[in-house]
């Protein structure tokens, strides 16, 4: 940990959004990321806890307490304080298929349970970590994940949301061939006609599909009567 | 340890399962525990006494010692075990008429499993002999060149095999081992690999991996070349402090030694490879150990891409979600907080489920039994009350310093609520927390613990006792010692401590009054003088061999044997402490009460146990092996708000439990209300039991093994082999031995000089306050002089209710061992004659004059007067010694003002307060560790700094009040013992005073100016101390000790 009395010398701090005013005019998103300098000092806030809670992801007392996937929150959140940016995403996303969803639209339960909660505000976890993989596609780190040996296996993924495709980027590291149906005429479910644009703007979702894409998508037709869209992801 | 050159600190224990039971993968190194000494042949303080320590190794052919020849000295000399690249490339090139290398690979093909490794370490074994043949004399062994097909063979299986192989052909001497392994980074290993034969290591993947972390930024403002020799340094200074713990200086001396316990490894697998190595459960083989290596394999080789190229997050050190198992994880905190708050039993039912659970699954030793439980049940009226059983519960020992104000008093006021008994720990306790608080709270914590540091032990304090526990060995870290850094010592916590403050302060490694069982007997001995109503208690770690030291601390009188576990929380204690020394209490509990029992000894003592108790089953298996009474600490302080957030080192406890820091305390939550319903909780749950196994009291259920079994079917890759049945033995012995407490030890104070005497002499001032003056014979077997009598006055008047001098005795003889132990402000005692050892011992205030008989012919001043270890943690008064003292004088001296003519080694060592005038020769290493105080050495010779440590100190002219002080100080000493060396000074003075030394603590001056400056900036008081600290806690230029 960078700073082990970061909490008690700074105070949680999120960028202002966008005024409401402003918003009406378009539909774009409406949050926005701090400027990296003082992000990092928001990550000086995380306090390293021998039991960090923030990465729990069990129900306590019919509740989600903690990341759902196990974000391995303290050790990025202490990368980001340092500047080492590529090593947080690799870290962020080896429990995390797609961190641009999750740090827009996740409820955060990562910081309903963060320890530093008990008594002051919590760690701002969840602009962290969007702003990590925001920055991540930026400089190019996102790159597509061809794995070095196929089973000849072929998986079908039925549904393109976020389960899907998640299902489908692990099916295709492990070597297999896999497609997901989806019937709409757009990839991502709930991510593309669920949730609204001004919290989750459609590029997003384009860009990860893109990487999905290279990674060994072709668009197929014609399309099966069950289904509008068909992604065959392959070598 | 890269960029600091120091070993990690870490805290709040070990909650993870040993290696044997646990579902990972874990290296073979961490089946081995690191033994440590307890009493006989103490600790050393490797750091403080560093100048007898010795980190060279020589390498090459051992010849006979008993016919040394000039070839004898062919041997290349290392200054330290640890080998950079560039070393061994030069050791591997050795080729010519005295040594001759050779490298053998340590590796064996994975697809042919454990038969693999068994060929592959006998092929090595053959090609080691045929290279001894051909005269090599140097073997490196390397796992250099793995690949997907070849794996390492652990470096410690390879190394302590072919170690023992070369034993038993005899050929040995003939060779030296050295070890080139990427697996090797942790200081245990170092110490393993060391212990088990093998003279030097090169860590090359640890290098490289330094040099990746300079590279990827990971490490910043550091380049690869210092980071490695950082790394070096602190396995180094590890491997030196491993040692230390069982008294051992040299690594020579600790080459081969195989000072280390196997557990959960079968006896065949340590009697081939690790031969004479303990190993008490038995457990896991030769199968075992290739699959964890396999499993280790193929996540660096998978089958299938979906492995991620970052590392797994291990969670050994914390949790982490698919980490290693703890026992505090979210779950179990979040529970045990809400059942103790909300007051519900029900919720603490689904708590110690849960444990206990995780337990049966396999994460404890405890977890491997079963309870008998009776088909027909008691009645559960008719066992003992909560109330009863909950007088057997404590808290453990956790100093007013690591924890809170808050905290402390919380865990005092719970205990005292229920009739248990809360332990201050090594730090004092404020006298103001002896007066019950308006609604009949008390915080006086019931066990006063007495450290090795002292710190804080007065007279009062040992009498508002109830039980007074002596610390051999702590759980986290048995062996070592402390150290509170300056930053840390706020005023009123130097208070307490009778320190200054923003100083820090350093506990020995052992107790410097305990060099032997026999000085423990004189020590529990002293402090039952010092408060005859108190239980004396002997803290143990559970280690093997335990059970025969608790065998000679009960014959040492002890009343209460506590036996700690391994996991026990901490403040701070480095991080191959908490993971590898010690064991589980289960195995030192049944070892200590199987030892007494079977020597008659055990209905002479209460035996106590502690280590990450949770719940009721875990207290009842705890009494089945045969334990009466019961520590709780890292539960209790979780029930406080505890987070396991695992920073007490750091000072920066976000829920005020483990800070000083004013603005994290306020954020403390806990309420001693709370700690009572968890007590509560536990004792009803144990009650549930009883019941069902057919118990009333505790004290029937006391060490019945025959109420456990070992768990029947054990489906665990690993634990399958497991077999407590030592631990389940029943001594067969006469059914009138008593087989739990039923008897008094007897102290032998109704023999004593006080008793006997010094009571009826000194009855007007035990009654009216009145001065009473005496003289009387002394023999060097009175013990303890003096000591009964200050606890009563103490007890009667408090340490300052009477006038200084009201009592003055003088005694003409030899005085045993401990004259003057405590004596309080108001007592003056005069030996003319001589003293034993301990004369004055934590002194608390009292006035010590000695002086040779009247008529003596010989010079005084050339003569040893008084014994070793005199005035040890003497916390205030004067002493007056007419003639040469022995070694260690005024060691964790933290008050008393004292003049002496001459001093042997170690003197004013650790020391922190107080004044020491020394007009005659001193030995070696004078003030290593001290930390505050001064000391002046008359240096008629020129030739003090040579004998003087000048780690932590200055050695400085004494300045125009210094030497007003110094000269009144002589002019008493003459007045008292009409010293001709004293005499002679003051004739001499202007030209002698020149030849003063001052010994001044850099970090005490450092101090005593900024209190200075603030004084002069208009402040007082505790404000100006609180300024004063404040602004040198920030000063990065103190001297960290560490």
């Amino acid at each position: 940990m960078g700073d082990p009395t970061g909490f008690m010398q700074y105070k949680r701090e999120l960028e202002p959004d966008r005024s409401p005013s402003e918003r009406l005019k378009d539909w774009k998103e409406f949050h926005k990321h701090l400027p990296d300098e003082k992000l990092k000092i928001q990550g000086a806030r995380c306090m390293d806890c021998g039991i960090p809670f923030c990465q729990t992801g069990t129900m306590i007392n019919g509740m989600t307490s903690g990341c759902p996937v196990n974000n391995l929150i303290p050790e990025w959140n202490d990368l980001v304080y340092r500047g080492l940016w590529r090593e947080a995403l690799e870290r962020l996303h080896k429990t995390n298929n797609f961190p641009e969803f999750t740090g827009r639209v996740c409820p955060a339960p990562c910081e309903g349970s963060c320890v530093l909660g008990l008594n002051e505000p919590p760690v701002t976890i969840k602009t962290i970590e969007c702003t990590i993989i925001d920055k991540g596609f930026e400089e190019g780190w996102v790159l597509p994940d061809i794995p070095e040996t196929r089973t000849d296996k072929k998986v079908a993924v039925v549904g393109s949301g976020p389960a899907g495709l998640a299902c489908a980027a692990q099916l295709n590291k492990a070597g297999h061939l896999v497609t997901v149906f989806e019937r709409d005429d757009r990839i991502g479910g709930l991510l593309m006609y669920g949730i609204p644009n001004p919290h989750l703007d459609k590029y997003v979702v384009e860009r990860r599909v893109n990487v999905m894409r290279e990674s060994g998508i072709e668009s197929s037709s014609p399309i099966p009567k069950s289904a509008r869209t068909i992604l065959r992801i392959s070598s | 340890m890269a960029t600091n050159g120091v070993e990690p600190i870490g805290s709040m224990g070990k909650d993870t399962p040993v290696a044997v039971l646990s579902n990972k993968p874990r290296l073979l190194y961490e089946y081995f525990k690191q033994l440590f000494a307890q009493v006989t042949n103490p600790a050393i303080d490797a750091i403080r006494e560093e100048l007898i320590t010795a980190t060279e190794v020589t390498i090459g052919p051992e010849r006979n010692i008993l016919d040394p020849q000039p070839e004898s000295c062919r041997l290349i000399k290392l200054d330290s075990p640890i080998l950079s690249n560039q070393q061994l490339e030069r050791i591997r090139a050795l080729d010519n008429n005295t040594f001759k290398s050779e490298t053998l690979p340590m590796l064996f093909p994975i697809a042919e499993g454990s038969d693999g490794l068994e060929d592959a370490l006998k092929d090595l074994f053959t090609k080691a002999d045929k290279a001894i043949e051909d005269g090599t004399n140097v073997l490196i062994l390397s796992d250099r060149g793995f690949d997907e097909k070849n794996a390492p063979i652990p470096a410690l299986l390879a190394a302590s095999g072919l170690h023992h192989h070369l034993i038993r052909n005899g050929n040995r001497l003939k060779v030296a081992l050295i070890i080139e392994s990427g697996e090797p980074r942790e200081v245990h290993h170092f110490s393993l690999l060391i212990g088990y034969g093998v003279s030097a290591i090169n860590p090359y993947l640890a290098y490289e991996t330094l040099g990746d972390m300079v590279k990827e930024g990971l490490l910043k403002n550091i380049d690869k070349k210092t980071a490695v020799k950082n790394y070096i340094k602190s396995l180094v200074k590890g491997v030196v402090k491993t040692m230390s713990k069982i008294g051992i200086s040299a690594v020579q001396s600790y080459h081969g030694a195989q000072i280390f316990e196997a557990i959960g490894l079968n006896h065949e697998f340590v009697d081939k490879y690790f031969t004479w190595t303990p190993t008490r459960i038995k457990g896991a083989g030769i199968e075992v150990i290739t699959k964890e290596i396999v499993m280790r394999h193929e996540s660096a080789y998978p089958e299938r891409g979906t492995h991620p190229l970052t590392l797994d997050a291990g969670g050994m050190y914390q949790w982490r979600s698919g980490g290693e198992h703890h026992a505090f994880n979210p779950r179990t905190v979040h529970m045990l907080q809400n059942a103790c708050r909300s007051g519900s039993y029900e919720a603490f039912k689904r708590f110690s489920t849960l444990v206990d659970d995780q337990s049966k699954d396999l994460h404890t030793l405890r977890g491997l039994l079963e309870l008998k439980f009776e088909s027909d049940p008691i009645p559960i009226d008719e066992v003992e009350s909560v109330e009863s059983i909950c007088k057997r519960f404590k808290t453990g020992a956790m100093s007013y310093g690591a924890i809170s104000q808050e905290a402390h008093e919380s865990l005092a006021i719970a205990m005292n609520r229920i009739g248990g008994k809360s332990n201050t720990g090594e730090g004092g306790e404020d006298p103001a927390r002896n007066i019950p608080d308006a609604n009949g709270d008390l915080k006086r914590s019931a066990i006063k613990q007495v450290a090795s540091g002292r710190f804080g032990v007065t007279g009062e304090y040992l009498v508002n006792s109830e039980e007074i526990q002596i610390k051999i060995a702590q759980g986290a870290k048995p062996g070592e010692g402390g150290q509170l850094p300056g930053k840390k010592v706020y005023p009123w916590i130097a208070k307490v401590r009778l320190s200054t403050p923003g100083v820090g302060l350093i506990s020995p490694p052992p107790h410097h009054d305990i060099y032997s069982i026999e000085d423990l007997a004189e020590l529990i001995h002293d402090l039952k003088n010092a408060n005859k109503n108190a239980r004396i208690n002997v803290k143990l770690v559970s280690e093997v061999g335990v059970g025969t030291i608790a065998a000679g601390v009960a014959k040492g009188h002890a009343d209460v044997i506590l036996v700690s576990g391994y996991d026990g929380g901490t403040g701070a204690s480095p991080q191959s402490s908490i993971q590898h020394a010690g064991l589980p209490w289960e195995l030192g509990l049944a070892e200590t009460h199987q030892t007494l029992l079977v020597n008659n000894l055990r209905s002479r003592v209460v035996l106590e146990t502690d280590g990450q108790m949770k719940t009721g089953r875990d207290v009842v298996i705890a009494a089945l092996l045969g334990a009466e009474e019961f520590g709780f600490s890292t539960a209790p302080l979780i029930v406080l708000g505890c987070i396991m957030m695992r920073v007490c080192h750091l000072d920066t406890c976000p829920v005020g439990v483990a800070t000083q820091n004013p603005e994290l305390r306020k954020k403390f939550m806990g309420d001693p209300g709370h700690v009572v319903n968890f007590m509560r909780f536990i004792a009803e749950e144990v009650r549930e039991i009883m019941a069902q196994l057919g118990f009333r009291t505790i004290n029937e259920m006391v060490g019945r093994t025959d109420k456990l079994e070992m768990k029947k079917v054990i489906d665990h890759w690993k634990a399958r082999g497991v077999d407590l049945s030592d631990i389940l033995y029943e001594p067969d012995v006469p059914s009138d031995w008593g087989r739990y407490n039923q008897m008094e030890q007897d102290h032998g104070l109704e023999a004593s000089l006080d008793m006997t005497t010094l009571l009826d002499i000194c009855k007007p001032t035990l009654e009216k306050g009145e001065p009473v003056e005496a003289i009387l014979p002394i023999k060097n077997v009175n013990r303890t002089v003096g000591t009964i009598l200050g606890s009563e006055l103490t007890r009667k008047y408090g340490s300052v209710g009477l006038p200084e001098d009201t009592v003055r005795l003088h005694f003409m003889g030899s005085a045993g061992q401990s004259f003057g132990a405590f004596a309080p402000r108001f007592m003056t005692m005069i030996l003319e004659g001589d003293s034993n050892d301990y004369i004055g011992k934590g002194l608390s205030g009292g006035r010590l004059i000695v002086y040779p008989p009247k008529g003596s012919t010989f010079k005084a001043e050339d003569n040893v007067i008084t014994g070793n270890v005199a005035f040890y943690g003497a916390t205030g008064g004067e002493a007056y010694i007419r003639g040469m003292a022995g070694e260690r004088f005024c060691v964790r001296n933290s008050g008393v003002h004292t003049v002496v003519e001459g001093v042997g080694d170690h003197a004013c060592e650790y020391m922190t307060g107080g004044r020491v005038v020394v007009i005659g020769p001193t030995g070696r290493n004078f003030a290593a560790g001290m930390s505050g105080g001064i000391a002046y050495v008359l240096d008629e010779e020129g030739n003090f700094p040579i004998h003087c440590n000048t780690d932590m100190v200055a050695l400085e002219t004494p300045a125009e009040e210094d030497l007003e002080e110094i000269r009144n100080m002589i002019k008493r000493h003459v007045e008292y013992t009409h010293s001709e060396k004293g005499k002679d000074v003051l004739a001499r003075w202007t030209t002698l005073s020149e030849k003063f030394v001052k010994v001044m603590p850099k970090d005490f001056k450092r101090m005593l100016e900024a209190i200075k400056k603030v004084e002069q900036a208009g402040l007082s008081g505790d404000e100006a101390l609180m300024a004063a600290f404040e602004e040198n806690k920030n000063d990065l230029a103190r001297v960290s000790g560490n």
